[in-house]
């Protein structure tokens, strides 16, 4: 009975594109059976070069888009009938228990390069956002338009992982001269710098 | 008189090995460049979007002579914000050898860097010496001294690599996009006010400036007085002198031209005894004898002239017409 329970249980479907792993059944004796995965054992279908995952199209994230196209996306009419004139983090709700939210977003919407789960956050929502330096126009959407800095995540609600490529591109662009923000105040000490000696001629008009 | 147009345009490179500095320093020049920066408060205390927490705004209740007091801590407030960065000649490399021991060259492939960082002395005064692997001891140079004052002594605003908004292409980007406040303000946090780049990016900024006649928008800030003191020491006032009349600033034109006099000691215009306070009559004297550009100047100083005497000629007639 045993064994047939074995052999019922299907292998897990892994959205992953490594080749499925196989069951094997090493003894027959139920104590000493154990489950042995292994990526060797390929079904000759997969060897023929043949695509045997059915990835969500929906949820797949394997295409990387180029930042001019983005660049492009956000002046475009799709964008604006999708967000209008808000910031593209402001119609979004986190889903969690209770009534607080916890204090840090979640680790990654994406893994493997598809979506891991049911509500993900604004920018990995929409492929066509891509965090870039050059991307001046999605990146001035992050930040606080009354003291210049980097919007928290517990506001704009977007993963860990955006919000560190959020704060390089940012940083990047202000490294480039694409961002401009007021830099600290630097105080001179003339005297460092000139020494009126006693032999200069005062200029008189 | 002959036109000076020829010769000014080879002049202007002749004397490239002069000190701006005791000029810059000078109590005249001083007080010409303050005053034509101008203190405009809400320019000079805008809202800055430098990360710092915000706090709601204050509203009191005050007497007159606590807001007498209020107005000046204000006053003395803007004149350190305003304080102008230093005009310096171009630093020149430093080649100070302390000792030369060439018994132990080899002892290391890689240079020794010794910082003093006794606590309290001034950037430029720190003493930084380099043991180089051939065995000699030298003075470091500008940039290793300032790599190493950086790296113990970190001022806020500068990095330990220079941004890279300030190299030809992204800073041509910036400035197209008018951010000249930003590339000055960048500048003067990143470098020492004589070193060659900091001289680069200021020349490169004030042209552009001078260019697009943007005067306006580095008014009321501290790089006004550095921009017309360059202007003024490379001969480049025209432009400068025909804005300010088509916004009717007479005090500042002859300010300008007083500043022009100060700094160019030896020009014809400063012969002719001209009465201070008529503006007008001084700015005529200059563009008679000592400008580059006399055609553009007077047209500007005629549709001025032309401007001035519509008005007094339409408030004239608005007297009669209510028949006062």
């Amino acid at each position: 009975m045993f064994r047939r329970l074995l052999c019922t249980f299907n292998t897990l479907s892994s959205h992953t594109a490594t080749p499925t792993p196989l069951l094997r059944i090493i003894d027959a004796n139920p104590v000493r059976c154990s489950l042995v995965t292994s990526t060797r054992l390929r079904c000759k279908a997969s060897e023929e070069g043949e695509v045997q995952e059915e990835r969500d199209p929906t949820k797949d994230r394997s295409r990387v888009i180029p930042v001019e196209t983005s660049m492009k996306y956000i002046k475009s009419e799709a964008y604006h009938t999708t967000y209008g004139s808000d910031p593209v983090w402001k119609i979004y709700r986190r889903n969690f228990k209770g009534a607080f939210p916890p204090r840090k977003t979640r680790k990654t919407c994406i893994r493997a390069k598809m979506i891991a789960t049911g509500n993900p956050c604004p920018i990995c929502r929409d492929e066509y956002l891509v965090l870039d330096y050059r991307n001046v126009d999605l990146l001035k959407q992050f930040i606080s338009e009354h003291n210049g800095a980097i919007l928290s995540y517990s506001m704009t609600n977007i993963c860990q992982r955006r919000h560190k490529e959020l704060q390089v591109a940012v940083l990047k662009a202000r490294d480039y001269g694409l961002l401009t923000y007021d830099v600290p105040f630097r105080e001179y000490e003339y005297s460092e710098y000139y020494t009126p000696s006693k032999n200069d001629n005062k200029l008189t008009t | 008189m002959s036109s000076p147009a020829a010769t000014h345009l080879n002049n202007v490179c002749k004397d490239k090995n002069r000190d701006p500095a005791p000029v810059f320093f000078s109590e005249n020049v001083q007080t010409i460049l303050k005053k034509i920066t101008g203190t405009d408060f809400n320019k000079v205390f805008r809202q800055r979007f430098d990360e710092k927490k915000l706090s709601p705004p204050e509203y009191k209740f005050m007497t007159d002579e606590e807001l007498k007091q209020k107005m000046k801590n204000a006053e003395r407030l803007s004149s350190k914000i305003l304080q102008m960065p230093p005009v310096l000649k171009e630093r020149q490399a430093i080649s100070n050898i302390l000792s030369r021991d060439p018994a132990i060259t080899g002892f290391e492939n890689c240079k020794f860097v010794f910082t003093d960082i006794t606590y309290g002395l001034p950037d430029r005064k720190r003493l930084v010496v380099v043991r180089d692997p051939d065995g000699t001891l030298r003075q470091a140079s500008w940039e290793e001294a300032e790599r190493m004052n950086q790296i113990y002594n970190p001022r806020p605003g500068r990095k330990l690599k220079p941004p890279k908004l300030f190299q030809e292409e992204h800073l041509t980007n910036v400035l197209e996009r008018g951010e000249y406040e930003f590339v000055l303000d960048s500048a003067c946090a990143q470098f020492e006010p004589d070193d060659p780049e900091y001289l680069r990016i200021t020349s490169v900024v004030y042209e552009s400036v001078d260019k697009k006649r943007c005067y306006q928008l580095l008014h009321s800030t501290r790089h006004y007085g550095p921009l017309c003191f360059y202007l003024t020491w490379n001969k480049k006032i025209e432009n400068l002198l025909i804005s300010l009349l088509q916004q009717e600033k007479l005090e500042a034109c002859a300010d300008i031209v007083r500043l022009y006099q100060l700094i160019h000691t030896d020009c014809k215009s400063k012969m002719i005894n001209v009465d201070p306070n008529q503006h007008l009559e001084l700015l005529k004297a200059y563009v008679e004898h000592d400008s580059l550009q006399q055609q553009q100047l007077q047209l500007a100083i005629q549709a001025y002239q032309e401007i001035v005497r519509e008005r007094q000629q339409y408030n004239e007639n608005v007297k009669t017409a209510h028949g006062l």
